[in-house]
């Protein structure tokens, strides 16, 4: 239950969100809602933040029916069911192979590794080919739809004695196409910038013209459009390159990589010899999902064209639509007759 | 730095004055006092579902997918709508890998595996949640906890996705108070609604927590138990449609065929209208011969090639010597003689066509033989070496000169003159040509359309009617014979310990009456059911629409056709000659099945033939073959022989004739088998042998007691009256008198015309083996590795399966706790 707001004594209270403790150290990273550079640092430290409260403090929170357990815990929560869901998926189809009699095993092994790297390359995948969409939508529209933001998150205490009630979420400004957080777009004039900087930017990019007298207001539904048709294109071309990956792992030529594989990197010779023989596997899978099995025929021989084709389509259709916006008809300068004077009767 | 709005709140809180405890506060009344302005009243409402109504949600879900595509294509989409979009593409994607998995995979069952596959992860991520977690707290807690709302928008959300939003002003307080009442609230609870709705929002957390906790491990395991617990079934609803579809292909082979004729026909149609009137050189003879023959056999081919040879006169081939044959023999020895001659005198020293024309006068006009083509290129070689000599070349040269014309690497000039046969490609040839073609079209797609039954039906193949059937028999082995997880774990590495086991259970199960009954009843009531399946392939060929019949009619109708055409040849191979279709393509044709057939009605009546042997043992009935004149020590060797025999003997045993290893010296002492439990009570056979025991080849007396003991005593009344119930005992008895027919036989034996029981030992090895069949021990040892896999993988993740389910379940008691508020006194 939300406890009364006069249960608290306010002398006790210190919030970290004042971002000092006691002592003058800085306890928070940020002290407000701030927009981050999108770039692989902070997109690492983003995914390392997020997977470790996904597995560690967001759980314990939910368990206990934590009062400040909120919806953005429980998406991030959503990683678990990925990665344990990989994990058992891989252990179902090969950890009891060793217990077969041997043939079984060897033929059970043949399918169940193939699995095993077919999950791990629907990940890999689907993750990587995100940026096939946001990074050419980028370039060409000037519009990054990933720019990520440190979100300030004040949750209710515990109990009168709980002053650390200050969270750090990370989104992402595009993450709600219907309420995206421009207010983290406009540029501070206090540090010299102009403030519709960005929308500017993406308006000349655009073709919209520069020094548009309310370039944010113009910009602001064109940039919603691109971030709502980029998120389809990364959505359905993320999952098709993601079956893309299990395709490819259920080649044939995979088996010459399962014979030698070893993950022991303290042997640099067997390692770099299971690295050679990966390169070679991948190589050969690729020309065998290509071209089809020696023995296939009809439109087996082709199927892998076709999925690869399709992969590929979505991409490329995806980010043109994307970057194919509509210009808004230009305004009427007559519509309003400057000159013109207002006279009472 | 912003200014935090708490902070600067709590700084400048105005001090709360006491309490003022006023107990007859109507709050009702002060809120409808309100001047503030009211938002607008929200349109949403929680959904009721209803399960008729499904069809109707998933119609209506999927339309709403569709909108929210296009909109998203658009740029219009919300958040609500691009979230629906990520599931389609799941969905996507899923299908995709399932799509693709299926062209990589040959039998329906293994394709179809691939769909039920992803229908079955979809499930079981959606089913988890409700079984595991939904369904518990419902009946714990007394609420849905994934129950949906419609939003003013008639957008469907989880009511309690987002614990910081939950739209508690669309449960009325009747409602919540009577889940309020199911958690066992104290009814007199001041602020009762505000504490169910806490405890209501904290379980949801809590399910909501544990949802994602579970479903990773979940998922993968309940779909792949869903996967498992498919395949049978499906497997079984697939081997009725290729039934069907086998029984379809044949019924309407008059019909069905056209799918299967080939390009063939229209093709070689094509070469003919292209050469019709041209001589049929050599090139020509080897084109037709190519495309007549295609997607045919080498032996038919041979035999139509045969048969073209003698069409097209390639056995007696005969020429014609015209202008163009000289003009293009000149040309060549012209060609000939470059390097020997000056390049500038050739042309002087080779003879003028008109000239050879004239000379050859009387070869003109008229087919040439062999003999006369001879004449004519010796009235050339003259005329050169003539006109060499008028040009006063050397004699040497000369020499040179024809010896290469005649004996050239590449008999150029030969050639040149054979250049134009006699035989032409004529109108009535073409047609005839033509009408051969539309019958081996025919024949070759009608052919492909029995293939395609007989692979369907009986094929060696996974998944034809005949493989279902077997699997169907063995599958129930480990269960028929009471095999404990301890002793397949125990069995599974070796078919010797396989053996030994299966030995012990048939002793016990043959020493039980009610037990044998069950098992042998099981056993042939199965074999019962795949004898049916299978009574098409055995249906004679007079009757009409029978797979045999079918066969003689498509080979008959073909050889009849080709026979009028002339093509004697290939009409011999296809049905040989007169009554004797030995070797014949026919005969191939209908043995193929009869062969399988052969090979699997054998392993299983092999089985019940163990069963009955062990049975009569154990009864000490029906074992005439022990006779009383025996010794008693020949008859425990006996017994003992044949019950391995019986389990793991394989056709080369009947070869080499049991070359058993015996006591040279038996005890001359008479007397009956004692038999307890199954197990014969062995006098002699315990003992030391002196002097150890002997290999005994050729050991006539030992082969023929064996075989009648196993295969010509009478079985045993049980197994009678079983096999009389399930309309088998002819058949078994056919089983058991082929087998002495064909490894009864006096073969190997060094007397020769030894006969056991009057059997001669006739068959071929293929057809002996075949009677052999599969050895019990084999069977059981191959169906055990099975078992064996798939009971660990269930044992296993069902296990875990199991185990998170109950503690998910359990988890839920504990959720919800809360501190109940203490009462405020006055």
């Amino acid at each position: 239950m939300i406890l009364p707001i006069s249960n608290f004594n306010n002398k006790h209270v210190k919030f970290t969100s004042a971002n000092v403790d006691e002592n003058g150290v800085k306890k928070e990273k940020y002290d407000k809602d701030t927009l981050l550079e999108n770039n692989f640092a902070t997109r690492a430290s983003i995914a390392f933040d997020k997977i470790g409260n996904a597995f560690t403090l967001y759980p314990a929170k939910g368990i206990k029916g934590d009062k400040n357990a909120n919806f953005y815990e429980f998406l991030t929560m959503g990683t678990i069911p990925y990665v344990t869901g990989s994990l058992m998926m891989m252990s179902v189809f090969n950890s009891k192979n060793k217990v077969f009699a041997p043939f079984a095993a060897s033929k059970a092994g043949a399918i169940g590794r193939k699995m095993a790297l077919g999950v791990l390359f629907y990940g890999v995948l689907k993750e990587v080919s995100k940026t096939l969409v946001t990074r050419p939508v980028k370039w060409f529209t000037g519009v990054d739809t990933e720019v990520p933001y440190a979100k300030v998150n004040y949750e209710l205490p515990d109990d009168i004695n709980d002053t650390d009630i200050t969270s750090i979420e990370h989104h992402k400004v595009f993450e709600s196409k219907e309420f995206p957080r421009w207010d983290l777009l406009y540029k501070s004039e206090a540090e010299g910038h102009v403030r519709n900087e960005y929308f500017d930017k993406v308006a000349k990019k655009l073709g919209f013209g520069e020094n548009l007298p309310d370039s944010d207001q113009e910009m602001k539904p064109v940039i919603k459009e691109i971030a709502v048709k980029t998120d389809l294109a990364k959505t359905l071309s993320s999952y098709l390159w993601a079956a893309t990956g299990v395709m490819l792992a259920s080649q044939e030529p995979w088996d010459d990589y399962f014979k030698v594989a070893t993950a022991k990197v303290w042997k640099p010779k067997e390692f770099g010899h299971s690295l050679k023989v990966f390169g070679q596997s991948a190589k050969k899978s690729a020309i065998e999902f290509f071209n089809g099995p020696k023995s296939a025929k009809g439109f087996q021989k082709h199927a892998g064209k076709v999925m690869l084709g399709l992969a590929a389509l979505s991409t490329v259709a995806g980010v043109l639509n994307a970057v194919h916006v509509k210009k808004p008809a230009k305004a009427n300068d007559k519509v309003i007759d400057k000159n013109g004077k207002y006279v009472e009767e | 730095m912003r200014p935090n709005l708490i902070q600067t709140y709590m700084n400048n809180m105005p001090q709360v004055p006491p309490e003022k405890k006023d107990r007859n506060l109507d709050i009702n009344h002060v809120l409808s006092n309100r001047t503030f302005i009211k938002p607008l009243p929200g349109n949403g409402k929680l959904v009721e579902k209803n399960i008729l109504a499904a069809p109707a949600d998933i119609a209506k879900g999927i339309g709403y997918d569709m909108r929210s595509l296009k909109r998203a294509s658009k740029g219009d989409a919300n958040d609500h709508e691009l979230g629906k979009i990520n599931d389609v593409g799941m969905k996507l994607g899923g299908l995709a890998i399932a799509a693709y998995l299926m062209t990589r995979k040959q039998t329906p069952l293994k394709k179809a595996m691939e769909l039920v596959g992803l229908a079955s992860f979809f499930g079981a991520m959606s089913l988890w949640p409700k079984v595991a977690i939904q369904l518990p707290t419902r009946l714990i807690h007394g609420f849905n906890v994934k129950k949906e709302y419609e939003d003013s928008f008639q957008r469907q959300k989880p009511f309690f996705q987002d614990p910081m939003y939950i739209p508690w002003d669309l449960v009325d307080d009747k409602r919540i108070h009577k889940i309020g009442d199911r958690m066992g609230v104290d009814k007199d609870m001041p602020n009762r609604k505000d504490f169910i709705q806490e405890k209501m929002k904290k379980i949801s957390v809590q399910d909501n927590t544990l949802w994602m906790l579970t479903a990773g491990i979940a998922t993968p395991i309940a779909s792949a138990l869903i996967c498992n617990a498919c395949e049978k079934p499906l497997n079984k609803f697939l081997g009725k449609q290729t039934e069907k579809k086998a029984e379809r292909l044949l019924g309407n082979i008059g019909e069905s065929y056209a799918q299967y004729v080939d390009n063939s026909a229209k093709e070689f149609s094509e070469l003919l209208d292209a050469n019709s009137g041209r001589p049929i050189t050599s090139e020509l003879l080897e084109q037709i011969k190519g495309v007549l023959t295609q997607n045919i056999d080498d032996v038919t081919a041979t035999a139509i090639k045969e048969d073209l040879d003698v069409m097209l006169g390639a056995t007696d081939k005969k020429f014609v010597v015209n202008e163009t044959v000289v003009d293009g023999v000149v040309k060549t020895i012209k060609e000939e003689m470059k390097g020997i001659i000056p390049e500038a005198q050739i042309d002087n020293c080779v003879p003028k066509s008109e000239d050879l024309l004239r000379s050859l006068s009387q070869f003109t006009e008229r087919d040439l033989n062999d003999g006369e083509m001879k004449k004519v290129l010796n009235t050339i070689l003259a005329a050169t070496k003539k006109s060499l000599k008028e040009n006063n070349v050397e004699d040497t040269q000369i020499q040179t000169v024809v010896r290469k014309l005649v004996n050239g690497d590449s008999k150029a000039v030969e050639k040149a003159l054979h250049s134009s046969p006699a035989e032409i490609l004529s109108e009535n040839i073409v047609s005839k040509l033509k009408s051969i073609s539309g019958t081996l079209s025919t024949f070759k797609a009608k052919n492909a359309v029995l293939d395609e039954y007989i692979l369907l039906k009986a094929g060696a193949a996974p998944e034809t009617v005949m493989a279902n059937a077997w699997n169907e028999v063995t599958g129930d082995l480990p269960k028929l014979f009471n095999l404990t997880d301890k002793e397949i774990t125990s069995i599974r590495h070796d078919r010797k310990l396989t053996g030994a086991l299966l030995r012990e259970k048939l002793e016990a199960i043959t020493s039980n009456p009610d037990e044998y009954d069950r098992v042998f009843r099981a056993l042939a009531g199965k074999i019962s059911k795949l004898e049916d399946e299978m009574s098409e392939l055995e249906i004679p060929a007079s009757s009409k629409g029978s797979y045999n019949s079918s066969v003689e009619k498509v080979f008959g109708d073909a050889a009849d056709e080709l026979k009028e055409s002339g093509f004697n040849s290939t009409a011999r191979r296809l049905v040989g000659t007169g009554d004797n279709a030995v070797g014949s393509l026919k005969n191939i044709q209908l043995s193929y099945s009869q062969n399988r057939l052969l090979g699997v009605r054998s392993s299983l009546y092999r089985m019940l033939n163990t069963l009955d042997l062990f049975k009569r043992i154990s009864t000490n009935e029906n074992l005439q073959a022990l006779h009383p004149g025996m010794k008693k020590e020949m008859k425990e060797a006996i017994v003992e022989f044949v019950k391995q025999l019986a389990i793991e003997g394989s056709t080369s045993d009947y070869m080499t004739k049991f070359f058993a290893s015996k006591n040279p010296n038996m005890a001359q002492a008479l007397g009956d088998l004692v038999v307890e439990a199954g197990k014969v009570d062995n006098e002699f056979l315990s003992q030391m042998v002196q002097g150890g025991k002997t290999e005994t080849p050729y050991d006539k007396v030992f082969y023929e007691e064996v075989m009648k003991l196993f295969y010509e005593n009478d079985v045993h009344p049980n197994t009678k009256k079983i096999l009389g119930e399930l309309d088998l005992e002819d058949v078994f008895g056919r089983y058991r008198g082929d087998f002495l027919d064909n490894l009864g036989g006096h073969y190997y034996f060094v007397k020769p015309y030894h006969k056991v029981a009057g059997k001669s030992g006739a068959g071929s090895s293929y057809t002996k083996f075949l009677r052999v069949g599969m050895a019990p021990d084999q069977m059981l040892h191959g169906t055990i590795k099975e078992v064996f896999n798939t009971r660990q993988w269930l044992k296993t993740f069902g296990g875990i399966g199991a185990g998170l389910l109950g503690l998910t379940v359990l988890a839920q008691f504990f959720f919800g706790k809360m501190k109940t508020p203490e009462r405020v006194e006055k």
